[in-house]
C-alpha cells in the first residue's frame, strides 16, 4: 500500500516523457498522416456546416466516420506513434479499438434510425464540433508549433471532443457506448495536466461537465407545459 | 562493453578507445578530452575495476522516440559526458525509447573505454527476462552488458539465477539489483544478505537519506558496490534550493553550483561507487560533472551540508 501512496505522491514517476517529447511524437505523427489529418478536418467542417444548415444529418454515417477515425486513433496514433515513447499506449490502442467497435455497433443497430441535430441540446453540440475544430489551430496560435498540436479527430483530445459533440447532438444518444472514450479521456486529461498542457485538461474538465448536464435539460425541458 | 555496430567491422568501441587513448599519448586526441580535468574515480568493491564515480541516467531524459531534432540533441549530451570522462549509462527497457537513442548516440560516438553499459530486466519469467535482455543488447547495439540489474526486484529470484548463468558465461559483468524513491528496502537488504551482488541502485540525496541507516553501510560489509539514483530528488532539489545562495563552506570543497553540492554530497559517501543523475542539456551535463573534480567533503563536512539544507 505505501508503494501505491508513493507512486501518488510523485506524479513524475506516472509519466516518463516530456511535453517536448510528447510534441515532438505529435509533429512525426501529423507529417506521416497529414492526409487522414486533412480529410478528419474536412469531415469535422462539413458536418458543422451542415448543422448550422439546419439539417438533420443521419447518425449512421457521422458513426460510422467516428468509429474510423476511433481505429485509426488506436492503431496508427496510440499504437506506432504514442507507443514508442509511452508504454500504456498499447493499452490506450486497444481501448481506442474499443471505443471504434461501440460506435460501429450502433451505427448498424440503433443509429440507422438516429439523426443528429435538432435535439434540445444541439447549440451546445454544435458549439463542442466547432471547438473539436478550432482547438489545434487555437492552440497553434497561442504559441504551440503548428506542426506540433493535435487537429480534428486525429488526436486523443480532438476527437474525444468530437465524440463528446455528437453524443450531445444525438437523439436517444448511447451514452453508455461512450465508456472507453470516457476512460481515454480521464487519461489524457491527467496526462495533459502533467504535462502542463492546461488547456487540454481544462477542456476535458468542461466537456464532461457539459455531458453530465445533458440529462438535466433534457429533464428539464420535459417539465416544460407544452402550448395547447 | 563490445560492440555489434561498429564502424570499422571487427574492431570494438573499446579496441577503437585503446586506440584514441594512445593518439592522445601522441598528443593527438581531441583537444576537449585532453583538456577534461580527471574524474573521481571509484573501485567496484567486487573486481577491483576503477570505474568514474559519475554516471548518466537515461530515465525520461532519454525517451524521446524517433524525433531527429531530439536524438541529435541527446547526441550531444552523451558526447559531453564522455568527453567530461563520465563512466556509467544506465538505462532500462522500462525507459520507453531510452535504450533505442542511447543506441543511436554510441553508433555516432567513439566510447571511451572508462564507459559502463547498465540496463536492468524488468519482466516476468525466465524466457520473458532473457528475450528483453537480448532485446536491450540489441537495442544498445551492443553484444555484451557490462552491469545488468533486475529492475525494482520484478521477479529477482529467477532473474538473479539467470544473470549469476550470464555472469559465468561471460555476457555480462556485473549482477545488480535496483529499486528507488526509498521503496521496499527490507525486501532489498534481505537479497543483499542471501545473494551474492556486484551493484545495488537505489536512491540516495541530500534530502532522502533513508537509505543510510541500513543500506549503505550493508553494501559497504558485504563489499557491494552502489550505484545511487535520483541524486537530484527527480529535480525537486533544485526547486526547492536553487533560489538560496550556496553556503560560505562549499568553496572548500571547490562547488560553484548546486549541482556540484548535490552530487558531491552523494560521491563522497564512502559506500557509493557512482551516482547516475540525468539531464536533456548540455549545460548541465557539464555542471554535473563537474561534481566529480577539486576536493570531496569529508564527514564532517557532509553533516554541515545536511545542517544547511536543513535549515533552508
Amino acid at each position: 500500500m505505501s508503494a501505491w501512496l508513493d507512486l501518488l505522491a510523485d506524479p513524475e514517476r506516472l509519466l516518463m516523457f516530456t511535453a517536448e517529447v510528447y510534441r515532438a511524437v505529435l509533429a512525426g505523427y501529423n507529417r506521416a498522416a497529414f492526409v487522414v489529418v486533412a480529410v478528419a478536418a474536412l469531415s469535422g467542417v462539413a458536418l458543422s456546416i451542415a448543422l448550422l444548415r439546419g439539417c438533420r444529418v443521419p447518425a449512421a454515417v457521422v458513426y460510422v466516420v467516428l468509429a474510423a477515425l476511433w481505429f485509426w486513433l488506436g492503431g496508427v496514433f496510440h499504437a506506432v506513434h504514442f507507443a514508442q515513447v509511452n508504454l500504456a499506449a498499447p493499452w490506450q490502442a486497444v481501448g481506442a479499438l474499443a471505443q471504434g467497435v461501440l460506435l460501429s455497433w450502433f451505427a448498424f443497430t440503433r443509429g440507422r434510425r438516429a439523426k443528429i441535430g435538432g435535439t434540445v441540446c444541439a447549440t451546445g453540440g454544435l458549439a463542442w464540433l466547432v471547438a473539436a475544430l478550432l482547438f489545434g489551430p487555437a492552440m497553434a496560435l497561442a504559441g504551440t508549433p503548428w506542426d506540433a498540436v493535435g487537429y480534428f479527430g486525429t488526436a486523443p483530445h480532438t476527437l474525444g471532443f468530437a465524440t463528446g459533440a455528437v453524443l450531445i447532438l444525438t437523439q436517444r444518444a448511447p451514452w453508455w457506448h461512450a465508456l472507453p472514450a470516457g476512460v481515454l479521456g480521464i487519461v489524457d486529461a491527467g496526462t495533459a495536466a502533467m504535462l502542463g498542457e492546461r488547456a487540454i485538461a481544462v477542456a476535458w474538465l468542461l466537456l464532461a461537465l457539459t455531458l453530465a448536464s445533458v440529462p438535466w435539460c433534457r429533464r428539464r425541458r420535459s417539465r416544460l407545459p407544452t402550448a395547447s | 562493453m563490445k560492440c555489434v555496430t561498429e564502424p570499422h567491422a571487427g574492431i570494438t568501441r573499446r579496441g577503437l578507445m585503446r586506440l584514441a587513448g594512445s593518439a592522445m599519448l601522441a598528443g593527438v586526441a581531441p583537444r576537449s578530452w585532453a583538456r577534461a580535468p580527471a574524474l573521481l574515480q571509484r573501485t567496484v568493491p567486487s573486481s577491483g575495476e576503477s570505474i568514474p564515480s559519475l554516471g548518466m541516467g537515461t530515465w525520461i531524459t532519454f525517451n524521446v522516440g524517433n524525433s531527429m531534432p531530439l536524438r541529435l540533441q541527446r547526441l550531444d549530451v552523451m558526447r559531453a559526458f564522455l568527453e567530461l570522462g563520465g563512466g556509467m549509462i544506465d538505462s532500462s527497457p522500462m525507459y520507453g525509447s531510452a535504450q533505442d537513442v542511447i543506441g543511436f548516440c554510441l553508433g555516432r560516438l567513439e566510447a571511451p573505454s572508462a564507459m559502463l553499459s547498465a540496463t536492468k530486466v524488468w519482466t516476468r519469467g525466465r524466457d520473458d527476462g532473457i528475450a528483453q535482455m537480448e532485446r536491450s543488447m540489441r537495442r544498445w547495439g551492443v553484444d555484451t552488458i557490462d552491469v545488468m540489474q533486475v529492475h525494482n526486484l520484478v521477479d529477482w529470484r529467477t532473474h538473479l539465477d539467470t544473470l549469476a548463468d550470464w555472469k559465468a558465461a561471460g555476457r555480462i559483468r556485473y549482477v545488480g539489483i535496483t529499486t528507488s524513491h526509498g521503496m521496499r528496502h527490507d525486501a532489498f537488504e534481505d537479497i543483499m544478505r542471501s545473494r551474492h551482488l556486484d551493484f545495488v541502485q537505489f536512491t540516495y540525496n541530500v534530502l532522502d537519506r533513508r537509505a543510510e541507516a541500513r543500506l549503505l553501510p550493508l553494501a559497504a560489509d558485504r563489499g557491494i558496490g552502489v550505484i545511487v539514483n535520483r541524486p537530484f530528488q527527480g529535480g525537486r532539489l533544485f526547486d526547492k534550493l536553487a533560489h538560496r545562495p550556496l553556503p560560505d563552506f562549499a568553496g572548500e570543497i571547490d562547488c560553484e553550483t548546486w549541482a556540484a553540492f548535490f552530487l558531491k554530497f552523494v560521491i563522497s559517501h564512502p559506500a557509493v561507487t557512482c551516482a547516475i543523475p540525468a539531464t536533456s542539456r548540455v549545460d548541465h551535463m557539464g555542471e554535473n560533472m563537474r561534481a566529480g573534480v577539486g576536493r570531496q567533503p569529508d564527514a564532517p563536512l557532509r553533516r554541515r551540508m545536511v545542517d544547511y539544507v536543513s535549515t533552508l
